[in-house]
């Protein structure tokens, strides 16, 4: 049974594929899967910094299809997790460096050998992001609960042809959507009309972890590490209910309750 | 549509995209280095844009138009960082200095400038449709109610980066440097076709980044990116100096020493950003914004002034401004 | 079987394949174009798949009747290495066949020109390993920063007043020097001289490379380093670094 090969993309940048890749490839990791983190973002790397790996690179996915090497040599292993590899992009190239039939080819190659393969797409919805789509079989929209990023991740479902798409909604801030200014779970839902597997409070910490090189997945206790682990699950089947994110939960629901939305 | 009452700076009538290739032809030689020889394969024959390019060609030219407008990209590698919030925002401030100010959308089929200015429900046509002559100039721009100097020219939403050809695009930012004072252009991230056709034209660049590794990373590739003859300063965006202290947010002298740039400005992170941006309004507009501030500070510094950049680090009194701005209580900064 | 063409040679993609038929392919394949790569010379890129000395050979021969002269490979494997060196090829570095093509691989516009201000100047090498200077030797000379994502190769020395940011790799036959900030890959002897350096202003690369070996700098927090010259070079097979009082 090959893996499945999900890209992590969104339309709009800086909503947090990069986090939710490394991040969500860390939770199914730590659940016991062989999990492969393929940075599509030729040029402008950032999947190997966010991971603390940027130092091993050696070879690249450039490299790897042009068969300049085998592709145990450019899988860099993260030792800190149980069997979680990365497949870095190339920094001097760009993404005219590689085909879609190319990558298509790649990412099954990896599907024979692992479980999960993430696929960290880059922003726009140009070569580099049809790169990325070509070898996935599903699709994982990151969007922030924002005007602009709905808009990009709606214009982005309609470019995913026959793929299943679920979103991650990123950033949610509970407080500014109590205030009505920030869209709620509610209205995204509504606007792009797809499952929703994740739901990711705003949190400082993750700037800190992601200069630091140390995905928040790592510390088990933290709350984010249990937000990505239910994303995971979730993803492998299992029904996990959402954590209550407001600090104040009765509010929340009886604010549903007269408002009616 | 709008009638334009008499306006000073409204471009001639006469002015077509087939006139402004004329113009743009002569300059050819300077511009040389950055059609890329992608940009040439795919180069349009300009007689598909109709009926504008024969007259163009074929009526004799006035004298040429000289260019005495600022083209400046705002690029930034990394998406996200705030290159339209930057865009937005300067084009109003330098609009309400009196400058007469067009702001492009050059990120086509991901448009974002329009709803960042509250401008989304009078876009009717756009870049493209100029370009394919299929618009007058005029027809596409959309004027600012509020700020009457303030011009959008909107990117399409359902076409690709792949439909612009360069050299069409340098034609159409020549045309606007004609007629305006300020073209503010707002590159899509990354750096692909989208990139390249928004530096087409450009004579300065500001690159827009955030004090993040990653974004500073792919702030310096953009730079090696851009040719030699485009001037670039640096903004510094979202800088909370409350983690800057910490030690966990890189300081603006960390980004500048290896970046290497003049520095613009610096903006300070602020939650009425957030709210602005839904809501279509531009933050320089926000009373009391400490980023809305920054960002006429940096208005004021295009027009040639010498305004010293805040250190963001230093007063606690501005620290304390900065979190009543934020609203954040300590309650509600620490999640449960 | 690739063939590429790069600014300092052919690559021939040899991995994953059993060599004693390579030779054959190899000739039947330029027998096509017979003149087309007279006078080029030829890295082998091996993989660590077991061969015979005489395969190699085999392989080398065929070239040589087409006017291509092998001299390098790419070794995964230790006997694979010892192979090749008794077969007469130079082990080169993994960069070398990784480094950006003449054309293709390039971005933007101005990426041929590694920085405002470059110079191409012919130095002439000191003695060394017995090999005087050649015709071909340079050394590259670059005023300003070398960015992320720039690529500056030479076949000889690489000099850069400035830094090289993170992202950015300098890739030298010969010695490195960057006065200013290393903070990118610098790879010297990259064709296999084992007694290049590298210098700089302050080191603090990404990644080192010298001849075949490769060095990761030691994880570090966010501790403000002198600003202290220093230069690293290989010591007992690997890669050192100390204070650039002298030469």
């Amino acid at each position: 049974m090959p893996g499945t090969v999900y890209v992590v993309t969104s339309g709009k940048g800086g909503v947090g594929k990069t986090t939710t890749t490394a991040n969500l490839g860390g939770a199914f990791a730590k659940l016991g899967r062989k999990v492969a983190l393929v940075d599509a973002d030729i040029g402008l790397r950032n999947l190997d910094l966010v991971l603390g790996l940027e130092k091993r690179i050696v070879y690249d996915l450039v490299d790897l299809v042009e068969e300049r090497c085998q592709t145990r040599q450019a899988l860099i292993r993260d030792r800190r997790f149980h069997e979680l590899y990365l497949l870095p992009a190339s920094q001097v190239k760009d993404k005219e460096a590689v085909t879609e039939d190319q990558m298509r080819v790649a990412m099954r190659k990896l599907a024979a050998t692992f479980d999960i393969v993430l696929v960290d797409s880059p922003a726009g919805i140009e070569h580099g992001f049809r790169n990325a789509i070509a070898g996935a079989d599903q699709a994982l929209v990151v969007t922030t609960p924002e005007v602009s990023a709905i808009r990009d991740a709606d214009r982005i479902l309609g470019m995913l042809g026959n793929r299943r798409a679920r979103l991650v909604v990123n950033r949610v801030r509970p407080d500014m959507v109590r205030a009505g200014d920030m869209l709620s779970i509610e209205d995204v839902k509504e606007i792009l009309g797809r499952e929703i597997v994740g739901i990711v409070p705003d949190d400082e910490e993750i700037i800190d972890t992601t200069n630091r090189g140390e995905p928040v997945v790592l510390d088990g206790s933290r709350r984010l590490a249990k937000i990505y682990t239910a994303i995971a699950r979730r993803l492998l089947g299992e029904h996990v209910p959402f954590a209550n994110l407001s600090d104040d939960g009765l509010l929340d629901r009886l604010r549903r309750l007269v408002i009616g939305s | 549509m709008e009638t334009h009452g008499s306006e000073e700076a409204r471009q001639p009538a006469a002015m077509t995209v087939g006139d402004a290739i004329v113009a743009a032809a002569a300059e050819e030689s300077r511009t040389e280095a950055r059609v890329t020889s992608e940009a040439q394969a795919k180069n349009e024959p300009h007689a598909q844009s109709g009926a504008h390019a024969a007259t163009g060609a074929n009526i004799a030219s006035p004298p040429k138009p000289v260019a005495h407008g600022r083209p400046i990209v705002i690029t930034s590698g990394k998406g996200g960082v705030g290159k339209t919030t930057t865009t937005a925002n300067l084009g109003a401030a330098l609009a309400d200095a009196g400058q007469n100010v067009v702001v492009v959308d050059a990120d086509i089929g991901l448009r974002n400038l329009d709803v960042v200015l509250g401008l989304e429900n009078r876009v009717h046509r756009h870049l493209l449709d100029v370009i394919e002559g299929k618009s007058t100039l005029d027809d596409a721009l959309v004027r600012d109610r509020a700020r009457r100097t303030l011009n959008l020219l909107p990117a399409a939403q359902n076409r690709e980066k792949d439909d612009v050809p360069t050299d069409a695009m340098l034609a159409l930012i020549n045309d606007l440097a004609v007629c305006f004072d300020y073209v503010l252009i707002d590159s899509p991230a990354g750096i692909e076709k989208g990139f390249r056709n928004a530096i087409a034209g450009a004579k300065e660049a500001i690159i827009v980044t955030t004090p993040e590794v990653s974004a500073v990373r792919d702030a310096d590739r953009i730079i090696g990116l851009l040719p030699p003859d485009i001037e670039a300063k640096l903004i510094v965006n979202r800088v909370r100096p409350a983690l800057v202290k910490k030690g966990t947010m890189m300081s603006v002298q960390d980004v500048v020493e290896i970046l290497r740039l003049e520095l613009l400005g610096v903006v300070p992170d602020e939650k009425d950003i957030i709210i602005a941006t839904n809501r279509g309004t531009p933050v320089i507009d926000v009373e009391g914004s400490e980023t809305g501030a920054a960002f006429r500070r940096i208005a004021r510094r295009l027009l040639g002034e010498n305004v010293p950049i805040p250190d963001m680090t230093a007063p606690e009194g501005f620290v304390e401004r900065l979190k009543t701005s934020l609203g954040l209580s300590k309650s509600q900064a620490r999640r449960a | 079987m690739q063939i590429k063409g790069t600014k300092s040679g052919l690559l021939l993609h040899l991995q994953e394949r059993p060599l004693a038929s390579a030779a054959d392919e190899l000739r039947a394949r330029l027998a096509a174009q017979p003149a087309f790569y007279q006078g080029s010379r030829a890295v082998l890129l091996l993989g660590s798949q077991p061969a015979q000395a005489t395969e190699l050979r085999a392989i080398i021969a065929a070239l040589e009747q087409y006017g291509i002269v092998a001299d390098g490979a790419v070794c995964d494997a230790e006997e694979l290495a010892a192979l090749a060196r008794s077969a007469g090829l130079r082990l080169v570095g993994a960069s070398i066949a990784a480094a950006p093509r003449s054309r293709d691989d390039r971005t933007g516009p101005r990426s041929d020109a590694p920085a405002r201000g470059a110079l191409r100047g012919t130095g002439s090498r000191k003695h060394r390993n017995g090999r005087l200077a050649t015709a071909t030797d340079e050394t590259v000379y670059v005023k300003g920063t070398v960015r992320s994502g720039q690529s500056l190769t030479s076949r000889g020395n690489i000099v850069v007043v400035g830094d090289v940011n993170a992202g950015a790799e300098l890739i030298a036959t010969g010695d490195i020097l960057v006065w200013g900030v290393l903070r990118g890959i610098a790879h010297a002897g990259a064709e296999g001289d084992e007694s290049a350096k590298v210098f700089a202003l302050r080191l603090e690369p990404m990644q080192l490379r010298i001849a075949t070996k490769v060095a990761i700098a030691p994880d570090e927090t966010r501790r403000k380093k002198l600003a202290r010259p220093e230069v690293a070079h290989l010591r007992d097979g690997s890669i050192a670094s100390e204070p650039a009082t002298s030469a």
